[in-house]
């Protein structure tokens, strides 16, 4: 008889630790914790871009970012934070202005399981400029920056790709910031 | 054999305990994870001091191009690089002569010149949420600031108030 209550007190410890471990999973899996990441990192851009004046350089840590993409596939993480600039559209006759946004899109990227990061978020500015954004990664667990550089409305698109051109290399990113803690 | 019974009933309920903590705990994390980042505070003040910064750009001398007859919402916005303040939006600025106000509280006929832009129906809502936050409602950020016109050193007061909607993107709807 104490054989059985023994084996019985097993077999329910057993069997609360498999609801216990399946529950946690089911929680895990319920809470999504990039959609979050995406929307702060919208609202960050968006607001630091209504907030600087066109000539300003501005670099945010976008580690949060990498981490949360961590297994995915992707090329650069410029390309997950997407900043489409303003424009002005023509219709009728008459000119209508179409606010500049920031687009999140982990959503475009997939996990070692082939589910989708993220679900996207988007947030506009409303300041009239237009923007370029850099991404200087200094390597495997180091920091990564978005460098985003405020220009005046006016200026082509030629002197956004130079910004770009002008931080394509680990050395020149390390430049930028040195240039910056100076400041 | 009663004893057992009763053993089994105890485990079904235990079980039970544990499934009600476990989707209660779920359900908790789940709100939580997908309330929305209120932003528009920060927004509405920046809306009001950016409208500020073009206004005063030295931080006493009003840019007196903006009290030209001439100069309209248009040119305003324009001129202070504003994009596009459309339905989500609404941006007041006021300029009184410094003797009709009094207390923060300026009359109607000390006003010399005023700008509007976005949606007006905004502005109510926004001052009152800005005083008891209310989530569902549109956010203001309120400016007021002394300058002086620096032709004739006549002293003006600047009203400034930011409204920003964008109740989807910021609150549960």
């Amino acid at each position: 008889m104490g054989e059985g209550i023994i084996i019985s007190n097993v077999v329910h410890v057993i069997l609360c630790v498999i609801v216990l471990v399946f529950g946690m999973g089911f929680i895990w899996s319920a809470t999504n914790p990039v959609a979050p990441t995406e929307q702060v990192y919208a609202k960050q851009f968006a607001l630091i871009i209504d907030n600087a004046m066109p000539g300003m350089e501005i670099g945010v840590n976008v580690n949060e970012l990498a981490k949360r993409l961590d297994g995915a596939e992707y090329n650069s993480l410029a390309d997950v934070i997407l900043i489409e600039n303003g424009k002005e559209i023509s219709e009728g006759g008459k000119i209508i202005y179409q606010q500049g946004k920031v687009n999140a899109e982990m959503k475009k990227h997939y996990n070692r399981e082939g589910n989708k990061v993220g679900q996207g978020a988007e947030y506009s500015f409303f300041n009239n400029v237009k923007v370029g954004n850099v991404l200087c990664d200094f390597g495997e667990g180091k920091d990564k920056i978005m460098i985003v550089k405020i220009f005046n409305v006016k200026i082509s698109n030629d002197e956004i790709e130079d910004f770009r051109k002008g931080l394509e290399t680990q050395g020149e990113c390390e430049a930028w910031l040195n240039a910056a803690a100076q400041k | 054999m009663a004893k057992r019974g009763s053993t089994e009933i105890v485990s079904i309920y235990w079980f039970f305990v544990i499934g009600v903590a476990l989707v209660a705990i779920a359900m908790m994390v789940m709100v939580n994870s997908s309330r929305k980042y209120d932003v528009r505070e920060a927004e509405s003040d920046i809306l009001s001091e950016k409208a500020m910064r073009c206004l005063i750009p030295q931080g006493y001398y009003l840019n007196e191009s903006f009290l030209s007859d001439k100069k309209s919402n248009e040119d305003f916005e324009k001129d202070c690089l504003f994009f596009g303040i459309g339905q989500e939006y609404y941006l007041l600025v006021n300029i009184y002569k410094f003797e009709s106000c009094e207390k923060g509280i300026c009359k109607e006929d000390g006003l010399i010149k005023s700008f509007s832009l976005g949606n007006p129906s905004l502005k109510d809502m926004g001052i009152l949420s800005s005083q008891v936050y209310q989530p569902k409602l549109s956010l203001a950020s309120k400016k007021s600031v002394y300058v002086i016109r620096k032709s004739d050193s006549q002293r003006l007061v600047v009203h400034i108030i930011g409204v920003i909607n964008k109740m989807k993107e910021n609150a549960k709807v």
